[in-house]
């Protein structure tokens, strides 16, 4: 499983665990995406998991916000036709 | 056997201690000044970044390498090649885009002070076909014609990241930045049976152009410069990969969209290609010279339209005639370097010292190796990864003065000055201007702000003043330089 792909495995279960199926479900759209098989997701991925880790032990609107703000970066960033490669 | 690598570090106090005059220091001490006898057509190839790319090399580095083959007697001309299609932001594929994108990022004769020339012309088809019977994978390459038709060649690498290449060294320097656009084809690997993209890429048949949603969707059928895409009446994309040149135009757009999934093959055997390549360049140019300044070492190459956050500090600036040796070099030593707080190697977590950095902070895709081209030039014979690595002392502060006025400072200013005396000594009792003669100068200093009260000014009209022309001039805004009495004190001569 690529780097960025299970840092994002953790975050999602700790968002879902929290109860936010909502944002964790928009995660787990992103999965399968070259954005995270590739090591481009992994900055996002790793403060995904840290936004995460966060809500789990407090589900306050400001973790949920940050998580949020962090999901919404995601969608951006992985359908971005810029993706280095080359 | 070792190479010897020739190094001064990033750090400066001085004119002798700049990064450039250390990048001529180097020169020197490695013994590149050799290389070029009087006469000489000398190619200075570098890459001149990509636009809105910003962490590429400075170019007074390359003018600093021009004067100082003219010095020799050399006729220098400093030169990039035109790439591959990479993608839809390409900025550098023809020689009209090359030429645009390297004067904005300041490449221009008239800074160089010798011709930019783009070295494969037009549309990179200028060129010169090598047989590299030594090669691991390669066994031909085509070298960009202007650097081919050099006598010297002296390439002036800026080190960083690569998301394919995994670093940017000499050897890419070489094996990408002097081929030719179709040698480009070739090192990537273009038309391969088992490497390129059109044999190796999982393509996913059943994806299918969201023209509702995806407000670029004919990226797509366009992403191919020879038409491979089509897109069908129920918006399936049928590919004629086996016509593919691998140019990569289509991996930016075709791997966000799910349409592809890359191969980490394709790419190791880049970076193996790279190598080969980068030892025809040496097979033909009779006298090769390399300069390589670790300095914002970005994560991906100058061919990305941005320059994210150095991986490290700035190290400092090689010399060698070894590519193998110099690159081995600038891997160590970013490799022994702590990265940089807030970069991307802290984000990978590859920020310790000791810690290899590109593998995860360079590469675009996990699996990749900083040493695969380093390794593959071992083994067609290029050079070593063994090295000694010479710490170089400034040559001293009198060989960088400012070349075109080194008179003292009287004999430079004072005629001049009895002209257009700068200072206005009959102003406010020969001090020549309006100040106090004294302030609370602790009062500015605090870091939380000052300790004394705004002074209270009403709107500014433009005129110098805060009142407006029909309100009469400010105090002491009655007088301008060139009006009479200007002259009437000069230091030397009483009008």
């Amino acid at each position: 499983m690529a780097r960025a792909q299970d840092m994002l495995d953790e975050a999602i279960a700790l968002i879902s665990g929290a109860g936010e199926t909502g944002l964790s479900d928009r995660l787990t759209a992103q999965r399968e995406k070259f954005f995270f098989t590739s090591l481009a997701g992994v900055p996002l991925a790793n403060k995904v998991k840290k936004a995460g880790t966060a809500l789990s032990a407090d589900q306050s609107d400001a973790n949920v916000n940050a998580v949020d703000s962090l999901v919404q970066q995601i969608e951006e960033k992985a359908d971005a036709p810029g993706t280095v490669l080359t | 056997m070792s190479s010897d690598v020739y190094f001064m570090d990033a750090r400066a106090d001085s004119v002798d201690t700049s990064l450039i005059a250390k990048t001529t220091t180097v020169f020197d001490a490695a013994g590149l000044d050799k290389l070029v006898s009087p006469g000489d057509v000398v190619a200075i190839k570098l890459h001149c970044g990509e636009w809105n790319s910003s962490a590429y090399l400075r170019p007074v580095y390359a003018r600093a390498i021009a004067d100082r083959v003219k010095e020799l007697g050399g006729r220098p001309f400093v030169c990039d090649t035109t790439t591959l299609t990479y993608s839809p932001y390409s900025t550098r594929a023809t020689e009209l885009d090359l030429l645009q994108t390297a004067e904005r990022n300041g490449y221009s004769s008239a800074v160089m002070g010798c011709p930019f020339i783009v070295a494969d012309g037009f549309v990179g088809t200028s060129d010169y076909r090598v047989d590299i019977p030594e090669g691991y994978l390669l066994k031909e390459a085509y070298v960009a014609q202007a650097i081919a038709a050099a006598d010297v060649l002296i390439t002036l690498t800026h080190f960083k990241g690569h998301g394919m290449g995994v670093i940017g060294g000499a050897l890419k320097n070489l094996g990408i930045g002097a081929q030719s656009k179709r040698g480009k084809f070739n090192v990537h690997m273009g038309g391969h049976p088992k490497y390129g993209i059109g044999a190796v890429v999982e393509f996913d048949e059943t994806y299918k152009v969201d023209k509702e949603n995806d407000p670029e969707w004919n990226l797509v059928e366009d992403a191919c410069p020879i038409g491979l895409f089509e897109i069908q009446d129920d918006n399936t994309v049928k590919w004629d990969r086996d016509k593919c040149m691998s140019c990569l135009g289509c991996l930016g757009v075709m791997n966000p969209r799910g349409a592809f999934k890359p191969s980490q093959m394709l790419f190791d055997a880049t970076d193996i290609a790279i190598g080969d390549a980068a030892l025809a360049v040496v097979k033909t140019v009779p006298k090769v010279g390399f300069v390589t300044l670790a300095i914002d070492v970005s994560p991906k190459c100058d061919c990305a339209g941005f320059s994210d956050t150095p991986i490290v500090p700035n190290l400092g600036v090689f010399a060698s005639t070894d590519p193998v040796a110099i690159d081995q070099a600038c891997v160590d030593a970013v490799t022994e370097s702590p990265g940089l707080p807030g970069s991307l190697s802290e984000e990978m977590g590859v920020d310790e010292a000791g810690e290899r950095k590109f593998d995860l902070a360079g590469a675009a895709i996990e699996g990749l190796s900083e040493q695969t081209t380093i390794n593959t030039a071992v083994v067609n014979g290029l050079g070593t990864r063994d090295y000694e690595l010479h710490h170089v002392e400034p040559a001293g502060r009198d060989k960088f003065r400012y070349p075109y006025d080194r008179r003292p400072t009287k004999e430079r200013f004072a005629r001049m000055f009895e002209k257009f005396q700068p200072f206005p000594f009959d102003r406010h009792d020969g001090h020549g201007y309006d100040r106090l003669p004294e302030v609370d100068i602790d009062a500015v200093k605090p870091h939380d702000g000052p300790t004394v009260g705004v002074h209270a000014h009403s709107a500014y009209h433009g005129d110098g003043t805060s009142h407006g022309p029909s309100n009469g001039a400010a105090r002491g805004n009655d007088w301008h330089p060139g009006e009479e009495g200007t002259r009437t004190h000069s230091t030397t001569h009483d009008h």
